[in-house]
């Protein structure tokens, strides 16, 4: 018996132990950002000197850093609502109502992620430059909304699915429109599975590069990673303001996802029941 | 039609975005805003002359909007196709010539005939690199703005301590300095970037190698067609010569991922002291200086510049820089180019703001003073050469450094021998001057 | 407002085509037209000239483009999205232990696990390369200071390394996606379900093939194909690791779209590849529809 204690809190122990360097290994890539956005260009790629400084993160600043991180969240915030919203809707219909050439037309919105996004780069910049729309955040946010829909509503046609039917058959029963079903009836009932949707919308936008950098050329309207790959030069790298911006990219996501993580893990949970 | 639209919904929309974000000041006289388009990391410095040429030109307000050097060919080619370009653009050397037979640029002939005489320091004659302004068409495109060139920069206690006194001259002699640099410190000898990452690395020392004993890649022969000025069997002299540094170990195989002249691999390699030679332009040798002062406050620097190695021409290096142009959709000409006029002429430009860069004027260039660790510069742009060929040629340039830098790279990890890359390099570059040559 | 199917279907569908079709059936036509010209960077403004499949006989018939096509579909996507499932299983399954969940660990877990996810990929490659390089990289130091190896790796100058390096990179930003949607999923399965199958004497493997494994399939099936779809297109992992190299080494399909096109000026070409590249997708995609999710949504319909 107590052979048998001593085995179990042996497994125990090493199950910890693994679990925690796993862990420590996947977290300590972000760490060392924030360490090294805290460091003194000089000292910032030696593991032995330490020399503190937050100069990084006012000279950032100093060049309008804050003004990116505000257009960032603008546009990557109203985008998501919108795609959001659309998709809702979308998936709402393709999963409750039978119409002729269904499967088709989700098949089309699934195959338009095919197209890999590079080669739709001049395209769509010649189309927005006739319609005078370059520097707009109508056609950013517009691009962020064609980005992102098609798997929106796949994944929230697979969270429908684990949404009992009866729920909105009874209240068209009881002489709700579609549009009243499915913001007062699904919505709440999935918002966890469109927290999880939108969250991977959010961090598409978030660090996209290839549309804005041809898009947004005034200063003014530039998002957080055309911001950080400008300091990127072609012989010098700034790399003391790559490392603030690289932290402060990566902090409004983290400070975003982590009280959303329970509504995410049961977002993910609910799109992946067995029907 | 299409323009007007166009036009109108920009202001609109632009005008909106001012509105929330900047809610300018309503003034009795609008002043007229250009754009200028500036590839340079120093925005500071360059909104700090920006600001004294709006204070010298009241009528005039200058946007500055910044882009990458790598995505500057390909976004500005696109706005000048739809009409979309900023007014004034900041361009390579190089480019002139392709952009203005695209349609991508305005013709400044009436304009440099009417100011030609008051421009830069000393009129358009004490100009640069003017044969590359030129368009196929003999139309003048840009204004040379600012030189470059690669000089070699070395540890001289490195060399003390290895027992070498100067700095060789031969190709052969430098591959025996990195060689006994390394074996007698223990450390790197001659760490060039050898990634290959479509970023110009190998792609220039492989031209200071050929230039030095003859033709580039492409050359014009006497008939004005452009031919191949390169064997199969000298590219593979060259790739063995750089691969043999790999080989034996002086300059480190993490080299090979390096793509950026300023990598802080390859810059803090030499402040430390574990690399004892580079090849770099100016602004990153002065950044290596800087950056040296500064964490060894009174002490010498241990560096000095010497011209590349040579052969049978001497050293011979790319006279590189920067010009500036116009875009054809540009409405404010006049303002554009009062705005170039000024950003040419070396006071204040030069000597107060954007101060690391070097005028491309013969006048401005004689009476640059130079660090005396950096002496090798204004040796070195002696003996440099202008893209010549390159430039005027059909082949884009950046299609052969790729080309170069894709095959070093498959030489490098032992992918192709040198022989194999040599000729199928060659057969690159050759089917795209026959294809690009009608 | 809205309350016949009909009008419900034109409201809700016809906001997410609209957007569809502007930005994929327009580029996609301008691509097609594009891919049959001699189109180039320096000829935006004038247009090219008609040559035909040309690019297409060129594309076809180039080795270069032979090894782009086995990079992309066996490295990066079958290599990538094998190993982000196989360890985002493993992890899913440590995870849910039941030694984790004694000690109350599974949340401070599943939190730390958002840190690589909440990474944007640009600022993952930059961590990324410093911890890889041979000289000061801290992954180096630690295989040399354990005496793993004697000598440094140059991870990604050695042709046997960089393909795993850039997977490692790929996988660290995705794997916490699939993991927690493989966890969520194992903590929605009934325990008494998995203590009855003990009882009556399944062993692990048992365990895994009859309840877990088929518990888990609409989520490894969702999590397969959006990670395909994920890596296949993805230009900016391979890009900014290794712009390709060294050589042509790692050449995938968007980076050689990316050199063709921008670097080469070669846009008709490179509109080539983009068509070549998107029909293969579309196949992946029908046959993967055809055999799994079609039937699923059929099913669903019922």
């Amino acid at each position: 018996m107590r052979m048998r204690d001593a085995k179990t809190w042996a497994t125990e122990l090493a199950t910890v132990t693994a679990t925690a360097a796993i862990l420590g290994f996947l977290v300590y890539p972000t760490f060392w950002v924030f360490v090294a956005s805290l460091k003194t260009p000089e000292t910032m790629f030696s593991a032995r000197n330490w020399d503190w400084t937050i100069s990084n993160y006012t000279r950032l600043m100093d060049a309008g850093f804050g003004h990116n991180i505000f257009n960032s969240l603008f546009l990557c915030t109203t985008a998501v609502v919108l795609s959001t919203v659309i998709s809702v809707n979308a998936a709402y219909a393709f999963s409750r109502l039978r119409f002729r050439g269904r499967d088709t037309l989700f098949g089309a919105i699934l195959l338009g992620q095919t197209f890999p996004w590079i080669i739709l780069v001049t395209p769509v910049f010649i189309l927005f430059a006739r319609m005078g729309l370059l520097n707009s955040w109508v056609s950013m946010i517009f691009v962020y909304i064609a980005v992102s829909v098609p798997f929106s509503i796949y994944l929230l046609v697979g969270y429908l699915r684990s949404v009992p039917r009866s729920l909105d058959e009874a209240a068209i029963m009881d002489g709700a429109s579609y549009v009243q079903v499915v913001w007062r009836v699904i919505f709440p009932i999935m918002f966890p599975g469109i927290v999880a949707t939108a969250t991977y919308a959010f961090l598409l936008c978030w660090s996209e590069y290839l549309f804005s950098v041809a898009i947004l050329t005034r200063e003014e309207m530039k998002t957080m990673p055309l911001a950080l790959y400008i300091y990127f030069g072609e012989n010098v790298t700034d790399w003391g303001n790559v490392m603030a911006g690289a932290a402060l990219t990566t902090l409004p996501t983290l400070l975003m996802f982590l009280p959303l993580q329970r509504y995410m893990v049961a977002g993910l949970a609910a799109g992946s029941v067995k029907q | 039609m299409d323009q007007k639209i166009a036009r109108r919904s920009f202001v609109v929309g632009s005008a909106a975005a001012a509105g929330i974000l900047a809610a300018p000041a309503i003034r009795a006289q609008t002043p007229t805003t250009i754009t200028f388009r500036f590839n340079d990391p120093e925005a500071p410095q360059m909104r700090a002359a920006l600001d004294e040429f709006e204070r010298a030109n009241p009528t005039i307000k200058v946007n500055m909007q910044r882009i990458s050097w790598a995505d500057m060919q390909a976004q500005y080619l696109r706005e000048a196709a739809t009409g979309t370009a900023p007014d004034v653009v900041h361009i390579s050397f190089v480019q002139p010539r392709s952009f203005g037979g695209g349609g991508a640029l305005r013709a400044l002939d009436d304009l440099i005939k009417r100011d030609g005489a008051s421009l830069g320091a000393k009129g358009w004659d004490d100009f640069f690199a003017r044969d590359l302004a030129e368009g196929a068409d003999g139309k003048i495109y840009a204004v040379p703005w600012t030189t470059d060139t690669f000089t070699m920069m070395y540890n001289t206690e490195m060399f003390a301590q290895a027992g070498i006194a100067a700095f060789p001259t031969s190709w052969d002699g430098l591959r025996a300095a990195s060689r006994t640099v390394a074996q007698r410190t223990g450390k790197a000898g001659w760490g060039f970037p050898a990634g290959s990452c479509a970023t110009p690395t190998i792609w220039f020392f492989m031209n200071y190698f050929f230039w030095s004993n003859g033709p580039g890649w492409i050359d014009k022969a006497a008939d004005g067609k452009y031919v191949m000025g390169v064997t199969p069997a000298q590219a593979q002299e060259a790739l063995e010569y750089f691969k043999s540094y790999l080989d034996e170990g002086h300059n480190p195989r993490s080299n090979m991922s390096v793509c950026l002249w300023g990598a802080p691999e390859l810059v803090e390699a030499m402040l430390s002291g574990n690399t004892a030679i580079a090849s770099v332009p100016d602004t990153v040798a002065m950044e290596i200086l800087a950056k040296w002062d500064q964490r060894n406050p009174g002490k010498k620097a241990p560096f000095a510049t010497a011209p590349h190695p040579g052969g049978r021409n001497g050293s011979v290096t790319n006279f590189g820089g920067r010009m500036l142009g116009i875009s054809p959709n540009a409405r404010n000409v006049e303002q554009a180019w009062r705005l170039i006029r000024f950003l040419v002429t070396p006071e204040p430009t030069f000597t107060k703001h954007y101060t690391n860069y070097t005028p491309a004027q013969r006048s401005a260039l004689t009476s640059r003073n130079w660090a005396p660790e950096l002496a090798g510069y204004p040796r070195q742009l002696a003996n440099s050469r202008s893209w010549g060929p390159y430039a005027t040629g059909p082949v884009p340039i950046p299609f052969m450094w790729n080309a170069v830098g894709r095959a070093a790279g498959s030489v490098f990890i032992g992918e192709k021998t040198p022989a194999i890359a040599a000729a199928e390099l060659h057969e690159t570059i050759a089917r795209e001057l026959a294809r690009t040559q009608r | 407002m809205y309350t016949t199917p009909r009008s419900f279907l034109v409201y809700a569908l016809l906001p997410a085509f609209f957007f569809l079709a502007c930005f994929y059936v327009y580029p996609s036509i301008f691509n097609i037209q594009t891919s049959l010209t001699d189109l180039g960077i320096f000829t935006l403004r004038r247009g090219g000239d008609w040559i035909g499949v040309d690019n297409y006989v060129e594309l076809l018939t180039s080795p270069d483009f032979r090894r782009v096509l086995f990079n992309t579909v066996v490295w990066l996507t079958l290599a990538g999205v094998t190993v982000r499932i196989v360890l985002g299983l493993a992890l899913a399954f440590l995870l849910n232990s039941r030694t984790l969940r004694k000690w109350r660990l599974t949340t401070a877990a599943r939190l730390l696990l958002i840190v690589p996810w909440a990474t944007p990929p640009v600022v993952a490659i930059i961590v990324w390369r410093w911890m890889l390089d041979p000289r000061v990289g801290s992954i180096n130091s630690a295989l040399t200071a354990t005496g793993i190896v004697d000598q440094a790796i140059p991870f990604l100058s050695d042709a046997n390394w960089v393909w795993p390096a850039i997977l490692l990179i790929i996988t660290w930003n995705t794997l916490p996606l699939v993991t927690l949607t493989f966890l969520a999923s194992l903590q929605s399965l009934s325990a008494e379900l998995v203590e009855a199958a003990e009882i009556d004497g399944a062993g692990p493997l048992q365990l895994l093939r009859y309840i877990y494994l088929p518990h888990l399939k609409p989520a490894i099936i969702v999590m397969v194909l959006m990670s395909t779809f994920w890596t296949f297109n993805n230009f900016v992992y391979v890009w900014l690791t290794t712009g390709a190299g060294p050589g042509l080494y790692t050449n995938v399909m968007a980076t050689e779209i990316y050199i063709k096109g921008f670097i080469d000026g070669r846009l008709g070409y490179s509109a080539a590849t983009g068509v070549v590249m998107a029909t293969v997708m579309t196949l992946f995609g029908l046959v993967y529809l055809r055999v799994i999710a079609k039937r699923e949504l059929v099913e669903e319909s019922k």
